[in-house]
């Protein structure tokens, strides 16, 4: 059984500049994440989901991440694995810019915790939550505030805006980095 | 025919039985999983694993004493149609899907799920038996068997339960899970954001927590069904939006029945749309209702997720953070940086 994985150490392909978008997604077998996704109608690449078998992805353009939340409690499975291992490669996490994380409300204070543990773990700022596949409002939401995002990081590129207020908060602050805060929602 | 090696080829699991008596059982091997939810999904539901016992409950007496008499009543009587549909969750919406299953893994997972329904529809009464007294359970449960919505809410599904098509069963199961029961999850979540029933809200809110992982299984679980039957795609589609527009209205008639003396019908109503809509999205569809058709008042979804904002005093008893068993928190591959 062991025979057929690739070692651990096995190298990710590496994504040229024109497969690695600005977009980049886990979604589980159930492909909620995925609906999302397809909804914003702009490229992304999935991580893949069985990443032993098919081999790690490499982006080499900076991205924002979405992702579902696992489990329902536990801070360990919160963040699916794929995407540790996907963050893992020091070159994936130095390119990640942002987070949006998908959940459901149902989890109360866990709601969406793979969004905070990735923002703190990585030092880069929780953009947005939203609920399963998310609604129209959540798509229009998550699609205007990706282009204002990506807007205001191109001139000092390579580098995004990475400082931001805690994941729930949703004052009006006139200056550029708490305007990001209106990306932000807890529900739709 | 002795003489044959019985190998998996061929073989059925239990349930199987009922059509094929002849053929060869196979016991189930955990080993050997084809769809990993199933195994996802039975672990979460075996780490969030709780007992009403141990929710002190009993703190909440005082706060029940403030009650005035009408708010008692509606609280019984919200918790009373709330057993109801767990009562039927446990005992056939669960167990009915083991028939349709896909996997052996599945039939396992609805037997774990059914026994938590059970579990839930316990934790009703034991919020009772520390409020109430028999004379006023008694009346409640007399209330639920005479009223008329409660019981059609209840029969709408249990229709489909019953009835011949396992797409139908999950979809059923899917909305009951998902959808019905928010307008009596209302009520606690509304006392809580006064402060009053806080151990009763914490309770309620383990509920939903398992609630959440019922509703998205069935509806994963419908979804790679009806990737069998592409040919049901729209028929599927045009029973789920009915059967949930059927539902809805009952939901309305019934919590106007409780909720509009207490002039909390708006905001129930805005709840109840806007877990229609992710009993939808569990189902893979999209949302039915507007973002302004399903904005709940911020303070109950606070009560949803008290998080970080709540004061967790250990001594006080109260506090959502309750948690059993809690292992390691970090594997060895986490965050390996």
């Amino acid at each position: 059984m062991t025979a057929q994985r690739p070692s651990p150490g096995h190298a990710p392909r590496e994504l040229t500049p024109e497969e690695s978008p600005d977009l980049v997604f886990f979604s589980s077998v159930s492909e909620n994440t995925l609906r999302f996704i397809e909804r914003l109608d702009r490229p992304a690449v999935r991580i893949p989901l069985r990443p032993r078998l098919e081999g790690m992805i490499r982006v080499c353009r900076p991205f924002v991440l979405v992702v579902p939340t696992y489990g329902g409690g536990e801070h360990a499975g919160a963040v699916p694995k794929q995407v540790i291992a996907f963050l893992n490669d020091p070159v994936n996490r130095g390119l990640l810019r942002g987070v949006i994380t998908a959940g459901n409300t149902n989890f109360g204070e866990h709601y969406c915790l793979a969004g905070p543990v990735i923002s703190r773990k990585c030092a880069v700022p929780e953009l947005y939550r939203f609920e399963l596949l998310g609604t129209r409002r959540d798509v229009e939401r998550v699609n205007a505030g990706l282009d204002l995002f990506w807007r205001r990081a191109a001139p000092s590129t390579p580098e995004a805006p990475t400082e931001m207020a805690g994941p729930t908060s949703d004052t009006n602050g006139r200056n550029d980095m708490n305007d990001m805060n209106d990306m932000r929602s807890r529900t739709a | 025919m002795t003489s044959t090696i019985p190998t998996d080829r061929g073989s059925i699991t239990p349930p199987g039985y009922r059509h094929q008596p002849t053929a060869r059982l196979r016991p189930i091997n955990w080993n050997r999983v084809e769809d990993e939810k199933d195994l996802e999904i039975w672990n979460r539901l075996t780490a969030n694993f709780w007992l009403p016992e141990k929710v002190p409950l009993s703190n909440d007496q005082s706060a029940w004493q403030a009650l005035a008499p009408h708010e008692r009543t509606l609280t019984m009587r919200v918790f009373t149609g709330l057993t109801m549909l767990d009562t039927v969750q446990a005992t056939v919406g669960e167990i009915c899907q083991i028939q349709d299953a896909r996997t052996e893994h599945e039939e396992a997972v609805y037997t774990n799920i059914a026994f938590m329904q059970s579990v839930h529809a316990r934790s009703y009464s034991s919020v009772f038996s520390t409020l109430t007294s028999t004379r006023e359970i008694d009346e409640a449960y007399r209330w639920a068997i005479g009223n008329d919505l409660l019981q059609a809410r209840c029969k709408k599904v249990l229709q489909h339960y019953y009835g011949p098509d396992p797409l139908k069963r999950k979809v059923s199961s899917t909305l009951l899970s998902s959808l019905l029961l928010y307008a009596g999850f209302y009520l606690p979540l509304h006392f809580s954001v006064r402060a009053t029933l806080t151990n009763t809200a914490d309770m309620i809110r383990l509920i939903l927590r398992d609630k959440a992982v019922h509703g998205y299984y069935s509806g994963y679980k419908y979804q790679r069904g009806l990737e069998a039957h592409p040919d049901r795609r729209d028929e599927m589609e045009g029973f789920t939006y009915v059967l949930l527009d059927e539902l809805y209205q009952l939901e309305l008639e019934y919590s106007g029945e409780l909720y509009e003396p207490l002039g909390l019908l708006e905001d129930v109503s805005a709840f109840v749309r806007y877990n229609a809509n992710k009993a939808l999205m569990n189902l893979g569809y999209p949302a039915r209702f507007t973002a302004d058709e399903t904005t709940v008042r911020p303070e109950i979804l606070a009560a949803l997720a008290p998080g970080s904002d709540e004061n967790h005093d250990f001594f006080s008893g109260s506090g959502s953070s309750y948690v059993i068993g809690k292992a390691e928190h970090t594997s060895d591959d986490d965050w390996d940086f």
